[in-house]
This record gives C-alpha cells, structure tokens and sequence, in this order.
C-alpha cells in the first residue's frame, strides 16, 4: 500500500485537546518514554517540556506537542499543524510529514487552511463545507482550479500564482511545482532558452 | 514622538526573563510588523501592552499606559472565542453597551450583519475573527493590535483602515506579512534584532536570513539573482516577472 498525505481544508472549528500536564498529555498514547522523547525532538522540542503543565506552554509549544503526539501514531492525524508556528519551524514540519510519509511509511491526513503548506506536502486534498465533502483531487488539480478556489475562499499556494501570472502576463507555461528549487530550475531552463 | 512607545523594558515569566531593557518605538499612522519566531515575546508584549501583565515602562501618547488610555487600542488575539463573552454575535459586539446602530454600522462593513442573531458557538472560525475585529473597532481604537491574526482579513480593508488614521501593529510569524506594512521590527529573543523599512531590510538579507524566514518573493529574487538572471531583489511579482521576460 502506498502510504501518501491527505490534506482536508474545511471550515470547521476544532476545539483543542487540554491535560492538565504535558507528561499524561502523551502517556495516553501508550508508547514508551523513549519513543515520546524521540518524537518531542522530532517536532523541536526540549524533553523537558514533559515536566511542564499545559497552561504554561506557548501558543507554538501547544501545536508542537500536538504534533509531537500525532507522529506517534501508525496513521498520523494533524489538525491545523502550522497555528502560530514560524518559518524555520514550518520548514522542519514539512521534512518530518515527508520522513513519515517515505521513511516511515505512514499515512497522514492533515486538516488545514494554509494551503501553501499543504502544497508542500500533501498529494491529495478534499474540500469539505461542514460534513460534506464538496471537491477533492489530486494536488495540482485543485491548487490551479481558479474558480474552485475562489468559490470555496480557498488561497492559492503563491507558488502555483507565481506560475498562474506568468501565463497570464507572458503567455508562457513554465508549468506549475510544489518547490521553490524546482521552479527556480524551470525559470533558468526557460529564460536560457530564450535569449 | 511615538504613538505607542516602550522605554528600557525588563520582564520575566516565572523564571525566564522575556525581555531585557526593550526599546521600541511605534509611529502613528504607520503599518508595523512586529515579526518574531516563537518565544521570541511577541505574545508576551501584547499582553504587556494590554495589561494582561503589569508593567510601567510603556506608554501610549506620551502618557503611561494605563485602565483608561488603553480603552483607544484594539486587539485582535489569536484565540478570539477565549475571549468572547456574549452569547449571540449582537451581545458581543455591543457589549459593554454600544448602542445597535453603532453594532449595526461596523457588522454591515465587515459583512457580518446577517450574522448578528447567530450563536457564538454556531459561527465559522472566519465569522469569528470577523466578530473580533469588529469589537476592536467599535472602540473607535487609535491603534489596532493583531496577535498572529491578519491573515483573515482583506489587504485592501486593512490598509483602508490605515487611511481612515487607526495605526496599525501586526504581531506575526509570517514572513509574506512583511510585505504589507511600511515598517517591521524583528524580534529576536526578547531584543529588538532589526528593523527598518522594506528597502533597508532588502539591503541586509544576509543578516536577517540567519534567523528569520523571508517571503516568497524575495527567497526567489535571492535564487534568481545566484544565477544571474537579475540584479536586485524585487518585492513585486508583477515587476519581477516583467523584467525577467523582458525579451520575449
């Protein structure tokens, strides 16, 4: 089975889960203390978070101790994963769904709105309005569909609008991708060819 | 002088000092990004400045801050339904007691109007940050504060707010928001790393890279320039584009 990354944009709201210390936060998963503490550094933590009470977290720590959790798990489960976290690290975050994804043969599924990290790292995605599933398809499908965008408020991953406006303002395809090396290569190939 | 001004702050959480002799000065009228990583205080200074946390070395035109001047600035937090205290959209946005005219007025500009019957609890994560900005603004706030929350606006609405006299300060992990104020402020680790208008900050990339994440466009122009293909770095898609193809 080929184990890929489902990403769900909806417009619910998620009420997040609340322990009273970080510690019973992750014993609930079952998995020994050696596999948590690997997982908190994955996710960029310091293991002595562990010793902490949820209420004295940051806003970032939260999110990351969720992710933390969710790596844990056979089929990893994310909820709004880039909340209130930085570039550097969103950046980390999109090589640990890949490691899971390749190394790790998971299967995850991300529910968010940030499309731009979606676009980084799943291969799938499916609009939801409340329960119902309205749209979904493959990455590139979706991401380049104007109107659909439009019409579920959705934000185009800038570096798909980055190839959607030079189509438009030099009727040139250089094609779309989901990495800025990769369309840096395609500009140098295209702009070479032309001179 | 500053519209909002901090002078020489020190505080500590517990056992960790968040800020050591922080100097930060705000202009009015202006758009300024306050872009930080995590735990490097942006959460903490708006709590400072809210009066969430004590502390006397702030000060809002000129005076220090206090019950009664800060009833002139807004904020936006990240968590707005923490915060909610009414039960239907109307109660919240009038309370303590603005009148429905006034509540009438804001929920008509943010488009929310038809959502003032609506339970709290029924609204849309977007419905919600509608209803937030809406409180800030029934205030008539001279300055207008978002904890990581801007994303959920429109541009164009943001910056006519900034025409209509209200300075604005964005509190943000987000690189690309950089690009929507006159002026930003990088923090780092509880000090003040950097700051300065875009143009400044296109001459010192090389600094401000080590720590922070930069937009989209400009993390391109640095590529496109490695190879070449042009010589500065560019803030416009549109322009970019039209200069890279020059030749077609």
């Amino acid at each position: 089975m080929d184990s890929r990354v489902i990403g769900i944009i909806d417009n619910k709201k998620y009420a997040e889960d609340i322990y009273l210390n970080v510690k019973l936060f992750f014993l609930e998963t079952g998995c020994s203390l050696k596999k948590i503490k690997q997982s908190l550094i994955l996710a960029g933590l310091d293991i002595s978070i562990l010793n902490k009470n949820y209420f004295e977290l940051s806003s970032s720590e939260q999110t990351k101790i969720r992710i933390a959790k969710a790596l844990l798990s056979k089929e990893v489960h994310l909820i709004n994963p880039t909340k209130n976290i930085d570039s550097k690290s969103k950046q980390n975050l999109v090589k640990i769904i890949k490691l899971m994804k390749l190394r790790y043969n998971k299967s995850v599924v991300i529910i968010s709105r940030d499309t731009d990290f979606l676009h980084q790292v799943a291969d799938y995605i499916i609009v939801m309005i409340g329960d119902n599933i309205v749209t979904e398809g493959p990455k590139y499908k979706i991401f380049t569909d104007e109107e659909l965008l439009k019409k579920y408020k959705i934000k185009m991953p800038t570096i798909i609008y980055f190839s959607k406006l030079v189509q438009k303002k030099k009727n040139i395809n250089i094609g779309f991708r989901d990495d800025i090396n990769d369309l840096m290569k395609d500009i140098y190939r295209y702009v070479r060819k032309g001179e | 002088m500053g519209l909002l001004n901090i002078k020489n702050l020190t505080f500590k959480y517990k056992d960790k000092e968040v800020f050591n002799k922080l100097n930060l000065n705000i202009r009015k009228g202006s758009f300024t990004t306050i872009f930080g990583n995590n735990n490097s205080g942006k959460t903490t200074l708006v709590k400072l400045i809210m009066g969430l946390e004590t502390s006397t070395n702030i000060y809002f035109e000129d005076k220090m801050i206090n019950q009664e001047n800060r009833q002139k600035i807004g904020v936006v937090w990240s968590n707005p339904s923490v915060m909610f205290m009414g039960n239907t959209v109307l109660e919240e946005i009038s309370f303590p007691n603005y009148n429905q005219k006034d509540v009438l007025s804001i929920a008509s500009e943010l488009n929310i109007a038809n959502a003032l019957n609506k339970s709290i609890s029924e609204l849309t994560e977007n419905e919600e940050y509608l209803v937030a900005l809406a409180t800030a603004l029934i205030r008539k706030p001279k300055l207008l504060i978002f904890d990581g929350t801007l994303a959920n606006f429109s541009h164009r609405y943001l910056k006519s707010l900034t025409k209509k006299g209200i300075t604005i300060i964005n509190f943000t992990t987000d690189p690309d928001e950089i690009l929507l104020g006159t002026y930003t402020i990088f923090l780092n680790e509880g000090k003040v790393y950097f700051q300065g208008s875009l143009n400044r900050i296109l001459n010192n990339l090389n600094k401000l890279e080590e720590f922070f994440g930069m937009p989209f466009i400009i993390e391109l122009s640095e590529k496109l320039m490695f190879y070449d293909l042009i010589d500065k770095p560019y803030t416009s898609m549109q322009r970019l584009i039209n200069d890279l193809w020059i030749a077609e």
